[in-house]
């Protein structure tokens, strides 16, 4: 949080707790907002002027949107309230390295006798900026290197190229971005990548070659993306011990998608959350605008957070996933579903249930997982309110099916193939949170409700990721 | 017979075949053939990506897969059935000798002289017998037959190679032979569909 400045041209000596900006009798540096709240409140004010200093490429006409709302204070910790809002918008937009707010009386011929004029004394980002960054992802990790132009064309543009080398997927990609002036929560992008990863439970590898647009949106309390997605696939066998059925899916294909997600956050956090909600939609249509693989894609993920006693939290999470191949050909492995493994089924390996061939995990068509967990501080509270802090304990239950369902049986059909042979695990661990974004666990994981052909991982299994169980 | 198994030969979709590739799987059906084996032959677009050695065709038996002919022979004798085990040290050796000849004549077929040569040598070591080795068929009938089928009966944008294969009335004969022997009254029912296709084209008869 950046200081909020208030001063007058000539500052006088600050004479007790009146200090509104009537007349000449104002003023005073570093305000605190709270402490003084009662009294500022009292003084009507008129925005008069806002200014913003230090512009180059930037365009007037988008900041406009963003510092409106400063023009309707009536009061002086209204004026302080709303321009650090603007702040905050102006610093979202990511085209500023710095965005200072002096508040001042106005001056001038027109100036009110209660008149203020807020300036914001902003500095750009370079037109170049260079970043590195290393990257944990779903049991894996990767080194980023990233070139961006910020505020390309003086709109908030930005245009990213990013490298990234990882321990199973490299990747390069490059993308546009562009917000609707006013609502940087609507916008667009464009992106056009390349991936090649490696599946060692398939046996897979696969290179993407592919360009996406992509619309994001908010409505009411739920966030909308919309995407076309036109994907080169090309899939091979990783080692020549490779299932037959693995070889059979390699090859060249195209695949071209629109998909929805919509997404209903009320958590406070999304690694460690205390309290609040998720929803997640998310539906793919392949086909419908060209391309080989044509199927219909659903799945949706739930968690809900509660807090008991002794700031321990119950978590609940439900996922489930359904693919619906279109037309006579069968579905592609790449796009099935993978269950298990430290980040999903805990007490499995790494994607290691369900349909397989020769030691090849094929993925299914269908899939559901749900989740329990306790999460409670770190027993006797090591480093409490500290690093401590970033550790809990957790005890968890697991269970989940993937399977392949014959789509001419029928909904109750399915649901009893969904519900016999469930994988199920229980266990105990500690999670480490890194930054908001990632966490680590270690955890011993007893697993139960194995079926033939699943690989488990009996005992301490360690695991890393973004998205969980 | 010991080798239960049945064998795939894949092979591109048929419209989009090289030539050398068409020849080379014809070789490996007429060998599995001539060692009186069950074959399927199966078609897929992406047979290339599916061999361990990215080259087509390649059989698949059971839980392996082999590519080529060279090591699809191993693979077999491996399994207990060779075509080339009566043959003497220096039969065998001629044998290995012609077959390489062949693979490097013919699969680069574009060389009209390479061609007229290497079918006036085959001729020659032809002469009057029914297979190269005398009366049984071995690795290097199959590779040549597989060869020659495929530039007498593909339809190309000029005749003159298999203007050039037909000058040699026994090499004509040798070709007509296998293909009586192993693609017609070989049992009829399994391999109708690659029958058909194989007399696809100008016919020989």
């Amino acid at each position: 949080m950046g200081t909020v400045h208030a001063r007058s041209l000539d500052p006088l000596p600050m004479s007790g707790p009146d200090f509104g900006v009537h007349g000449d009798d104002a003023e005073l540096v570093e305000v605190e907002p709270e402490a003084k709240q009662e009294v500022l409140e009292n003084k009507d004010v008129v925005v008069q002027r806002v200014h913003i200093d230090g512009l180059g490429r930037t365009k007037d006409d988008l900041l406009g949107y963003e510092i409106a709302e400063v023009f309707t204070a009536t009061n002086l910790i209204d004026v302080m309230k709303k321009s650090h809002e603007a702040r905050e918008k102006l610093l979202r937009l990511g085209i500023f390295r710095q965005v200072e707010v002096v508040i001042d009386t106005s001056d001038g011929e027109d100036a009110l006798s209660n008149g203020v004029d807020v300036t914001f004394e902003v500095a750009e980002l370079r037109r170049l900026t260079g970043s590195y960054n290393t990257m944990v992802g779903n049991n894996e990790g990767s080194m980023v290197l990233g070139l961006k132009l910020p505020n390309m064309l003086g709109r908030a543009e930005k245009l990213t190229f990013q490298f990234s080398y990882g321990t199973k997927e490299t990747s390069y990609g490059l993308s546009f971005f562009k917000p609707q002036p006013g609502h940087f929560d609507r916008n667009l992008s464009i992106n056009m990548y390349k991936v090649s990863g490696q599946f060692p439970w398939s046996s897979l590898r696969e290179t993407d070659r592919g360009v996406s647009t992509e619309m994001n949106f908010p409505i009411w309390k739920t966030n909308h993306t919309l995407k076309w997605e036109g994907v080169w696939r090309e899939l091979g066998w990783l080692a020549r011990t490779a299932s037959f059925a693995v070889r059979e899916e390699s090859g060249h294909s195209i695949k071209s998608s629109i998909s929805h997600a919509m997404v209903i956050d009320t958590r406070n956090s999304a690694i460690l959350p205390r309290r609040g909600a998720l929803l997640k939609i998310n539906q793919e249509l392949a086909g419908y605008t060209g391309g080989d693989a044509s199927f219909l894609k659903e799945d949706f993920e739930i968690q809900l957070n509660k807090r008991l006693f002794w700031d321990s939290v119950l978590s609940t999470s439900l996922w489930g996933g359904l693919l619906v191949p279109i037309g006579d050909q069968p579905s592609c492995i790449a796009d099935r579903f993978y269950l298990g493994g430290p980040t999903s089924v805990r007490g499995f390996s790494m994607y290691s249930i369900g349909p397989q061939s020769e030691g090849d995990y094929l993925g299914g068509e269908a899939y559901w997982a749900g989740g329990m967990h306790l999460y409670t501080p770190l027993p006797f509270r090591p480093g409490r309110g500290g690093f401590g802090d970033l550790f809990r304990t957790h005890f968890f239950l697991n269970a989940g099916n993937l399977c392949n369902l014959n789509y001419g049986e029928g909904p109750r059909a399915h649901l009893q193939k969904l519900a016999e042979c469930i994988r199920w695990s229980y266990g105990a661990g500690i999670v480490l949170r890194l930054g908001n974004i990632a966490r680590l666990e270690l955890n011993y994981c007893i697993p139960m409700g194995v079926q033939s052909g699943d690989r488990i991982c009996d005992g301490v299994q360690f695991g890393a990721g973004i998205r969980f169980l | 017979m010991s080798l239960a198994a049945e064998a795939f030969v894949s092979q591109i979709a048929d419209d989009q075949i090289l030539l050398s590739d068409h020849a080379s799987s014809l070789a490996v059906q007429a060998y599995l053939r001539m060692c009186n084996l069950p074959v399927q032959v199966a078609c897929r677009a992406n047979a290339e990506y599916m061999s361990p050695s990215g080259k087509v065709p390649f059989i698949h038996v059971g839980n392996q897969v082999v590519s080529e002919l060279g090591p699809i022979v191993q693979f077999i004798k491996a399994k207990g059935h060779s075509l080339s085990d009566g043959l003497g040290e220096v039969q065998k050796a001629e044998m290995k000798a012609y077959m390489e000849l062949v693979n490097n004549m013919l699969l680069t077929a574009e060389v009209y002289e390479d061609v007229s040569q290497c079918c006036q040598a085959l001729s020659q070591r032809l002469g009057t017998q029914p297979y190269f080795f005398n009366k049984q068929p071995t690795e290097l009938d199959a590779l040549v037959f597989g060869h020659l089928f495929t530039i007498l009966t593909t339809q190309l944008t000029s005749d003159e190679l298999g203007e050039k294969v037909k000058n040699y009335s026994n090499l004509l004969s040798f070709c007509r032979r296998i293909e009586q022997n192993y693609f017609e009254d070989h049992d009829k029912d399994s391999i109708t569909s690659s029958t058909s296709r194989l007399s696809k084209g100008s016919s020989l008869m």
